[in-house]
């Protein structure tokens, strides 16, 4: 079986609820998902993410730390072979 | 006698660059950088520790120093990216993925001038640094061998022992 070349819509969507969840950020903070993109040359899923909050970086780190292995689970048989990298971009700018 | 602290005095650094009041970029980036090999030194000397010994008196100590170098960043990263087809505890899984995702950002901080990084972002990715580090020294000893053992030797002998492991 040939791997897929695009994650649909529905894995996708799975990918984004499994990282906010992950994170459980305050009502205040907020986290986009700029882009996923699929590397079929490397096997990977690079995926990048926005996060704007006041959280401290201890609670952001505990959100990030396990959060592969949930993506991972997210992702399916399908793409066993593909690790997936986050990416956080954090934007603390709330702090004004 | 070699230096077995270097994790710890990596991580200070990565600490100190990322908490300074007002990090340039470069500090952010050296902050990053120096994360990443807090972990990586951090699991050097737990292959060296497990496989040859901890004790220095008792220990052959120029294997020691070996086996903290036999340690290869590329394949490391590769035996990291594979660790989850086997049955590692999630102490150590999730060291492995954190592994994985701190070296594919220590290449962006290091190499890549098209990023502007945050203050928030070197202290967010020194304290995943720190959690790693507390997650792989939280394994109990046998399975730090059976780590140690999977990041160090990718030989095909290895490989097909593994396949032969797992088929059964």
């Amino acid at each position: 079986m040939t791997a897929p070349t695009m994650l649909d819509n529905v894995v996708a969507e799975e990918i984004i609820n499994v990282i906010r969840s992950k994170f459980d950020l305050d009502a205040a903070s907020k986290i986009e998902v700029k882009s996923i993109e699929v590397d079929q040359e490397e096997h990977k899923i690079r995926i990048e993410i926005l996060i704007t909050t006041t959280e401290r970086p201890e609670a952001l780190a505990k959100g990030y730390f396990g959060l592969t292995g949930k993506v991972r689970e997210a992702l399916g048989s399908d793409w066993s072979g593909f690790f997936p990298v986050i990416t956080p971009q954090i934007n603390s700018g709330m702090h004004a | 006698m070699p230096d077995a602290k270097l994790a710890d005095g990596h991580l200070a650094v990565a600490r100190r660059l990322a908490t300074t009041k007002r990090p340039t970029q470069s500090e952010i980036r050296r902050s990053i950088s120096s994360a990443y090999y807090a972990v990586f030194h951090a699991l050097a000397r737990t292959c060296a520790n497990s496989l040859v010994g901890r004790t220095p008196s008792q220990r052959p100590n120029k294997a020691w120093v070996e086996v903290y170098r036999g340690l290869n960043h590329g394949v490391c990263r590769k035996a990291c990216e594979q660790a989850n087809t086997v049955a590692f505890p999630a102490c150590i899984q999730e060291f492995a993925d954190a592994f994985h995702q701190l070296q594919e950002y220590r290449h962006k901080a290091d190499y890549d001038p098209d990023i502007k990084f945050s203050k928030a972002d070197g202290e967010t990715w020194y304290e995943i640094a720190r959690l790693s580090m507390s997650s792989l020294r939280s394994a109990n000893n046998v399975d730090k061998k059976a780590f140690a053992a999977w990041v160090l030797i990718s030989t095909q002998g290895a490989k097909n022992a593994r396949k032969a492991n797992n088929a059964n």
